[in-house]
């Protein structure tokens, strides 16, 4: 296991890449539409709130494990504890099979539901059934990291 | 498996958080590994034996025909 120093410095740089990754991206939506290039206002705002909101996040964490060494280290050894992973890789395993599940059976009904006579996936019906095939497998890992918890 | 984890750590008479700490693991792993519900890596095992000044055999049990962790 990493010292603590280490590990601290490691959150204090992910914090500044993070907020100097949300500055730029913020500073391209000002700049490029200036020289003539136009880019989604939406998406450039989103994305730099986003960068800047796990920055700073970072650096709040890196900030209360600088001033509370126990709790510091509290929180490495759970990020660092092998029961956890073992339980992240296993929930992430059920989930990605079922993923895989899910996205082969949207790929065939859309790929032969013509061929059968059944009604094809279109618009609102192939949109939530993309949405189906993100959101329920991360239900599922979910759930399993929640029943492996408590049963392991 | 089998462990002797319980019984020795009373009698150093160290909590759960305590001997978590000193092997670089949560308390809940260490209770986990009490109740026999999680089998630990080889070098969790090590650590724990070094903890106690014993051999890994003598911590923890495995009978035959016993799977790792289900």
């Amino acid at each position: 296991m990493r010292n603590q120093s280490s590990w601290r410095k490691n959150i204090l740089t992910w914090g500044l890449v993070f907020v100097g990754l949300g500055v730029g991206v913020a500073l391209l939506g000002l700049v490029l539409p200036r020289l003539g290039i136009s880019l989604p206002e939406g998406l450039i705002l989103g994305a730099s709130v986003m960068l800047l909101i796990l920055g700073f996040v970072s650096l709040l964490q890196y900030a209360y494990v600088r001033a509370n060494p126990r709790a510091g280290q509290q929180m490495q050894i759970k990020e660092n504890d092998e029961r956890l992973q073992w339980i992240r890789a296993r929930a992430g395993q059920r989930a990605y099979g079922l993923s895989g599940s899910l996205a082969f059976a949207v790929l065939i009904y859309t790929t032969f539901a013509g061929d059968v006579g059944l009604p094809a996936l279109s618009g609102n019906a192939l949109f939530f059934s993309l949405l189906a095939v993100v959101v329920i497998p991360f239900l599922a890992y979910i759930g399993a990291l929640v029943y492996e918890q408590n049963h392991s | 498996m089998e462990n002797r984890l319980e019984e020795l750590r009373a009698e150093k008479g160290w909590t759960q958080q305590e001997l978590g700490e000193r092997v670089g693991v949560s308390r809940q792993t260490i209770i986990s590994l009490e109740r026999g519900r999680y089998n630990p890596s080889i070098q969790l095992a090590f650590r724990l034996a070094r903890q106690f000044g014993i051999k890994i055999e003598e911590l923890f049990i495995c009978h035959e025909g016993e799977d790792g962790n289900a």
